[in-house]
């Protein structure tokens, strides 16, 4: 027995003075300090920052809610579209349970990219210009995250590093801004033209932010810059209009590999989802993989297919929207109601329809892969899609060059040539609509108007949708005070319609930006406006 | 070891036939008699043997006569399984010796498993609550929280859902911790249980003793602050052998539903709000008829069938005891298609191996297995009734059209898709128990737990239009090990009596985990079975582990069994916190008084006993998961657009190196006494919990989530009160015991914060709960409903007291409490002859719900597009002539906001149930001449009084307290028989 003590009493002490047996072996696992110390790490952080930005555009209480704000489009009055429904009204509170979602996604691509740009530089075994080309998409990424933010709430905290800060202090609305420009300019600079290879190009179109993508960008952040709240006028216009410049010029040399498709309808077409040469920048999904949520954000409650009803058209610009194939394609030409008759938008059954409204036809697609949505089918849309979120276009670029060069005082021949290139494909057929006999006013207002025809109703994008041209334009209190009389409108002959949600109350600016979530205000109560 | 080995296999074989020896000693004499219990029956299988030499001995057989040589002086004794052991010395001259056992009841020099050792009850000076066999005997207890719950004070157990093989929530004394678990330790005979109480079939449990305060949890250091239950297995008795078996069957079904549209009136409700047409008259003709429509509660639920089985042997010769036993349970859940099964086996064996040595070994095996999961009750409740199934053509499930805006039809999703999880466990226990010198014993115990948990998983694309099927297979591995060595000493010098226990323990836990999955099955007859039939695949692995390094030391000692006072220490270090903050201190401290022993009390028989106790301890809780303070690099995987998965990461956490244990200082004053045949005990309780492992939230603008600080503090403060009694105590018997426990549950500190917003549903309206100083956790954070406006529109109090119909967060209030201010349990048992009849009542007073179900049938929502509760429509203020009569609101009122964190969906879920009645019967052997025969009839979950507007004021899904398509516990019938040879 002796024998036996003697051994365990040995053998505990054995144990006892090997004090690597509380250490912690964490297989498996990577800690920051070590990673970017090979070369495929830098590859795995641009995975991860694309992940996040895909994530955080998948769906509608993550992305655009606010952009309800805009003329273009409305919500339902009642069901479960509260949180819609303050942004259409005009009257967010800071416990909108969607708000602080869409606040969040903002920062957390911002912390992606921030791990990126303050660690990537060490990665070893690569060529300098991979880590530059990596740490500019995140520089573009984190201005593209900034910019939302400072177009939908004004001040805000800027978190350049990864930091856990009680007592941040908000930027001014100039900041932001000088900090946007200066992230866009790398992003600029180290992005390349095209991508060589998969996952960055997918053999039609580059996938990751590109060079065109970026200047794209700039034209109009400078837009937003030279308008409301900064009013930074002619001088901004002018930088707008030279980067759009840029992108034009070389995608008409071919140096950069866009053009317009050629029938408006195709462009947010299932076909040309993952092969879109007029998309600049877009955010690609797969319904296997990483799925995104639209496609029955846009149909009505009352539809055959039941759609969720988030959203419908405002009938004011449906009115005025130019007909043609590219209104054609905008809206649904008619609607498939339970009573499985197609029936026009303005069709009320008595008054009895809860919502009578036109309806967005960009998001949906069918529960067939690869087949287009199919208003007349009874077959309902799946709940997750595979659409490429389509954050900038060639005719944006087009539109938005017009109307930089016009506000800043020209009228110049390239001004009226792309805005015909848009308008030609949108009326499918020559009219030349625009000359050079127009006035800058004149080709800026066009332009303006033509921009938000293109994009009408495409709330997801994030980068310029219709609320965010009013919002720089400050024309947003001009259409709360129209939404406030809410006149009847002449849909068909004979046919009156108005809209259905009624917005109420007295205009003040503070209606142009979202309060701040009152999760964070908590957190950090010096977080006030 | 060898020949060890091979003597217990021997002894194994031979066991049945027990022996009988005679040992040269001094004068030998022949002796004989019977064995009877109280009522003159013969116990059969009882043993009898000298005491002083344990080889001379027999048991009684069917004749009821034993007889033996043995020598003069010697000490008889005579014992049976349930019965108090008797002795007797043999005198000479006397040739006859009977014995009358009486049946064992709770009484004071009981012997209470406590951390590392035992006392006697008397002894005692923790508090710590014993439930033995006999407290759930014959009941049809499926799974050992069962056990636990109202039958013990100071703890509380909520069953979370009715789902066959569900955990329960336990709770020792409250809730101690915020982030971390609080769940109790579970000890299964001395090793710690790593993977829970999954595995234990509850009849094989000879005792559970529930450690509550400091003194008794302080031993178990860094893992007790949630208090401990040590779990003590049946084990052989030396006689003849015994042969079991028990066989039960039970029929449950749901105990009460919503009262939901039908399908013609739901018709009707729709085209009322939505517009005439929304449902064609043809269809709603056809939904008045019964012609079309689904009534969704019908076609999910069942009766359901439950059968527990246990086969077991156990006996025991002069040097070894054994018990093996074998159980199957096989549970159909209330809902279609689910089921639960176990199958074990057990075997205990205890061996005098030597003088010096006992050995004893434990093994328990187990196979469990979940077949499909609960269906998701909340669809259940709100999916349309005016819908088709399936496509007529496709044959593809119809998604509902009009209420639910995603998610699955319940039906297709119950029956397309299938999955089967399944957990192998095998927990092997052996001990050495060293007798060095008188008084000075060696333990040296070694424990492994293997858990295997594969699962599969099984998706159609047939659920759904445009729906992906999908596949997985996922194998997680657990493997833990545990040594203890336990130096203990005991001795008596002149009154003062002296235990002592050092104690050297080590433990670890590895887990590994695999998991393939695939989407796009090209064939989806294949199942789960060929991942490479799937045209996307993903896969994943993972390790964790982590050690535990303690030293401990514990005092004992009384002086005249008057004065007790026991102190402990425990030392921890956890491979979980960075160096520096990995060890952790635990003392305790324990005094009691047993006042009726002293001289004073001797001249008065009105208190028969009079105990005072009091002590003092700190405790930890080191519940983190293995590698948090690290910070490691976030997992992502992104298909750039196509279906392939490229892995990224990014530091989405943050590194918290400063993190260590979370501390609990608790102190109790307890009182025992027995007045009049009444066995009463009281506790008052302060438990303080501070630096708290504590979740912070990250601004979102750092990019959200949570870390890691050691911050925050909460108090529990209660009393416990338990009473046992023979009310009747004549040929009939009626005993009865009541435990009632009140906890006052408050935050202290938030690590900074004023408050924490919990329970977060963006889209329901947000933070549905609340962390506050000075209110409990699980406090809910909800508008004040006040009523309707002259619109119907759902009118709300703001802060500044006006009224409005569009609250903001500052209007949000802190109400209610989702865990019960008070338990109660009720237990009777009435037994004359072979008929016993057992009532068991059960209840949980002041505590709330958030009725998210309610809300979402009633409500037009984030989730939910329209309403599928009766009431919600009828007396709607929309319907309702009178609209002073509205119960509900304006569901067309474009003004109306619905939140479901409003008080008006906040309901008391206070309740007392009828948890269980049944009545036994006992047909004794001489009766039967083959064997004894239990007959029994129970019913479980029989009527629940209750406020609460729910299907079950008990369960509740997801965040604490909140019902979300709970599953409800369903009320069950059984049947049981038992034969034992």
């Amino acid at each position: 027995m002796k024998k036996i003590l003697y051994t365990l009493f040995i053998g505990l002490l054995t144990l006892t003075s090997c004090t690597d047996f509380l250490e912690e072996n964490a297989y498996g696992k990577q800690s920051s300090e070590n990673f970017f110390s090979q070369k495929e790490d830098l590859a795995a952080s641009l995975n991860a920052l694309y992940s996040v930005v895909a994530t955080s555009q998948q769906e509608n209480d993550f992305v655009g809610t606010n952009f309800l704000a805009g003329d273009d489009i409305t919500t339902h009055p009642a069901s479960n579209k509260q949180p819609l429904r303050e942004h259409d009204q005009y009257c967010v509170t800071d416990n909108n349970s969607w708000m602080v979602n869409l606040w969040e996604q903002r920062f957390k691509v911002i912390k992606a990219a921030n791990f990126i740009i303050n660690n990537a530089y060490r990665t070893p075994d690569v060529s300098k210009e991979a880590i530059v080309e990596a740490v500019a998409q995140a520089h573009f990424w984190r201005a593209y995250s900034l910019f939302y933010l400072v177009t939908t709430w004004g001040e805000v905290p800027v978190m350049l590093k990864e930091e856990i800060n009680y007592n941040a202090k908000v930027w001014s609305v100039e900041e932001i801004y000088t900090q946007i420009v200066a992230d866009l300019k790398i992003a600029e600079d180290g992005c390349p033209i095209t991508y060589n290879s998969a996952p960055y190009h997918n053999g039609s179109v580059n996938v990751a932010v590109s060079k065109p993508a970026v200047k794209a960008a700039m034209a109009y952040v400078y837009m937003c810059m030279a308008g409301w709240p900064l009013n930074k006028g002619v001088e901004y216009y002018a930088l707008a209009a030279s980067k759009a410049k840029e992108v034009i010029d070389n995608v008409d040399l071919k140096t950069y590999d866009y053009r317009l498709l050629d029938d408006y309808a195709d462009v947010y077409s299932v076909e040309y989802t993952q092969k879109n040469p007029e998309l600049l920048l877009g955010i690609y999904y797969h319904r296997d993989r990483a799925p995104q949520m639209t496609p029955l954000t846009d149909l009505l409650l009352d539809m055959k297919i039941g759609g969720w009803g988030d959203t419908h058209g405002e009938i004011k610009f449906w009115k005025e929207f130019p007909e043609g194939p590219r209104k054609e394609a905008t809206y649904l030409p008619k609607i498939l109601l339970a009573d499985d008759v197609l029936h026009d938008w303005w069709y009320d059954n008595g008054g009895t329809r809860e919502v009578v409204a036109p309806v967005f036809n960009k998001s949906s697609e069918s529960a067939n892969r690869g087949e287009e949505f199919d208003y007349t089918s009874a077959l309902a849309p799946p709940q997750f899609g595979q659409k490429t979120i389509q954050v900038i276009r060639l005719s944006e670029v087009y539109c938005w060059y017009a109307e930089a060069s016009a506000r800043a005082g020209e009228v110049t021949s390239m001004a009226v040539d792309v805005l015909n290139r848009v308008r030609n494909r949108a009326d499918g057929a020559t009219t030349n609509l625009y000359s050079m006999a127009m006035s800058a006013e004149e080709i800026a207002e066009a332009a303006y108007n033509e921009h938000g025809w293109e994009m009408a109703g495409y709330y997801w994008c994030g980068f310029a949708p219709r609320a965010r041209d009013m919002f720089r334009m400050n024309r947003v209190k001009n259409h709360f005070e129209y939404r406030k009389s809410n006149p009847m409108i002449e849909v068909a002959p004979g046919v009156l319609r108005n809209e259905t949600l009624s917005v109420t109350g007295e205009w003040d600016d503070s209606k142009m930006y979202c309060p701040y979530p009152y999760t964070d205000t908590t957190y950090n109560p010096g977080l006030v406006k | 070891m060898n020949k060890f080995l091979q003597s217990i296999l021997l002894l194994l074989i031979l066991t049945p036939l027990v022996a009988s020896a005679k040992i040269d000693m001094s004068e030998q004499i022949g002796i004989n008699g019977t064995i009877k219990d109280e009522a003159g029956e013969v116990i059969v299988g009882a043993a009898i043997f000298v005491k002083e030499n344990s080889t001379i001995g027999t048991v009684i057989d069917e004749r009821g006569i034993y007889s033996l040589q043995v020598p003069v002086g010697a000490t008889l004794t005579a014992s049976f399984l349930g019965f108090e052991t008797l002795e007797r010395k043999v005198v000479k001259g006397v040739q006859h010796y009977d014995f009358i056992l009486k049946e064992e009841s709770q009484k004071l020099d009981e012997v209470i498993i406590i951390g590392y050792g035992e006392v006697k009850k008397s002894d005692l000076t923790g508090s710590i609550s014993t439930i033995g066999a006999r407290n759930f005997g014959d009941q049809p207890v499926k799974n050992v929280s069962e056990i636990l719950q109202g039958r013990t004070s100071g703890v509380e157990v909520t069953s979370v859902s009715g789902m066959p093989g569900a955990a329960a929530k336990v709770r020792i004394r409250g809730t101690t911790s915020i982030n971390k678990s609080s769940d109790p330790l579970y000890v299964i005979d001395g090793i710690i249980s790593s993977s829970g109480l999954d595995g234990l079939n509850p009849q094989d449990i000879q005792s559970m003793e529930v450690l509550k305060d400091a003194s008794s949890t302080a031993v178990y250091g860094s893992r007790g602050a949630n208090g401990v239950v040590i779990v003590t297995t049946k084990g052989g008795e030396r006689g003849r052998a015994r042969v079991w078996f028990d066989s039960k069957v039970g029929v449950s079904e749901v105990r009460k539903n919503y009262n939901l549209l039908s399908p013609y009136e739901y018709a009707l409700a729709l085209n009322d709000i939505r517009g005439a047409g929304t449902i064609s008259d043809v269809d709603v003709a056809a939904y008045r008829t019964g012609e079309k429509g689904v009534d969704w509660v019908d076609l999910m639920t069942r009766t359901a069938i439950t059968q527990n089985y246990n086969l077991g042997i156990s006996g025991g010769a002069k040097r070894v005891r054994y018990l093996i036993s074998g159980n199957m349970l096989d549970q159909e859940a209330v809902t279609i298609n689910s089921k639960y099964m176990r199958y074990g086996i057990r075997a205990n064996i205890d061996a005098d191996v030597r003088r010096w040595l006992s050995v004893s070994a434990k093994m328990n095996g187990s196979v469990l297995h979940q077949k499909n999961g609960a269906p998701n009750w909340f669809h259940v409740l709100n999916f349309s009734p005016t819908m088709e199934l399936r496509d007529p053509v496709t044959g593809i499930y119809n998604n509902d059209p009009y209420n639910i805006g995603t998610g699955n039809n319940p039906y297709g999703a119950m029956t397309e898709c299938y999955s089967d999880s399944y957990s192998y466990n095998l927990n092997a226990n052996m001990r050495l128990l060293f007798k060095i010198v008188k008084g000075l014993t060696l333990s040296v115990q070694g424990g492994y737990d293997y858990n295997h948990s594969p699962s599969y998983t099984f998706a159609s694309s047939k659920v759904a239009a445009g729906a992906t099927s999908s596949m997985s297979n996922s194998s997680a591995m657990h493997r833990y090990w545990q040594n203890t060595n336990n130096l203990a000493y005991s001795g008596t010098f002149s009154g003062h009596t002296i235990s002592a226990n050092a104690v050297w323990e080590m433990s670890g836990v590895i887990d590994t985990s695999l998991s393939i999955s695939g989407t796009g099955l090209n064939n989806e007859s294949v199942g789960y079975w060929d991942v490479g039939n799937a045209t996307v695949r993903s896969e994943s692995n993972g390790y964790t582990e982590s050690s535990l390094m303690s030293g401990i030391v514990r005092l004992n000692y009384d002086y005249k069994k008057r004065y007790f006072v026991t102190a402990a220490f425990r030392a921890d270090g956890s491979s979980k916190f960075q160096k520096g903050n990995r060890w952790g201190f635990f003392p305790s401290a324990a005094v009691a008084w047993d006042i009726a022993k002293e001289n004073f009390m001797r001249n008065q028989n009105v208190v028969e006993h009079l105990k005072l106790r009091a002590s003092y301890g700190v405790t930890g809780n080191e519940g983190i998961s293995a590698y948090s303070t690290l910070g490691m690099l976030s997992a992502t995987s992104y298909g750039w657009g196509t279906s392939t998965g490229y892995t990224g990461y990014w530091g989405n956490t943050f590194a918290t190196p400063n993190l260590t244990w979370e501390k609990t200082t608790q102190y109790d004053v307890g009182l025992d006494f027995t007045i009049a045949g009444v066995n009463l005990s009281f506790d008052w309780f302060k438990k303080n919990t501070t630096d708290l492992l504590f979740q912070k939230q990250v601004p979102h603008y750092n990019g959200g989530g949570t870390f890691w600080v050691n911050q925050g503090a909460l108090t529990n403060e209660g009393f416990e009160l338990s009473l046992n009694t023979f009310v009747v105590d004549r040929a009939v018997k009626w005993e009865t015991s009541v435990n009632a426990t009140y906890i006052k549950n408050q935050v202290v500190d938030l690590a900074g914060n004023d408050f924490v917003l919990t329970a977060n549903y963006s889209d329901l309206g947000g933070p549905m709960q609340i962390m506050k100083k000075g209110y409990p956790l699980g406090s809910f954070y909800v508008y004040d409903w006040v009523g309707f406006n002259d619109k119907g529109a759902n009118l709300y109090r703001k802060a500044d007291g006006s009224l409005t119909t569009t609250p903001t967060s500052a209007d949000l209030i802190a109400k209610g409490q989702a865990s019960p201010k008070w338990t109660l349990g009720w237990n009777n048992t009435v037994s004359w002859r072979g008929l016993s009849l057992n009532v068991f009542f059960n209840g949980a007073f002041g505590m709330d719900r958030l009725n998210i179900s309610h809300f979402t049938t009633a409500s037009m929502s984030g989730v939910s597009r329209f309403i599928t509760l009766r009431d919600a429509y009828f007396q709607g203020w929309d319907y309702v002539e009178d609209k002073s009569k509205a119960k509900y609101p304006s569901i067309s009122n474009t003004d109306n906001k619905s939140y479901a964190n409003s008080d008006f969906w906040l309901e008391d879920a206070s309740f007392f149930k009828l948890k269980n009645v049944t009545l036994s019967y006992m047909i004794p052997r001489y009766v039967t001449r083959f064997a004894e025969i239990h007959l029994s009839v129970s019913a479980q979950d029989i009527f629940t009084i209750t406020k609460y507007k729910g299907m079950d004021p008990e369960v509740y899904s997801g965040y604490d307290g909140l019902d979300y398509g709970a599953y409800p516990v369903p009320r069950t019938f059984t049947f049981g028989l038992k034969l034992v040879f």
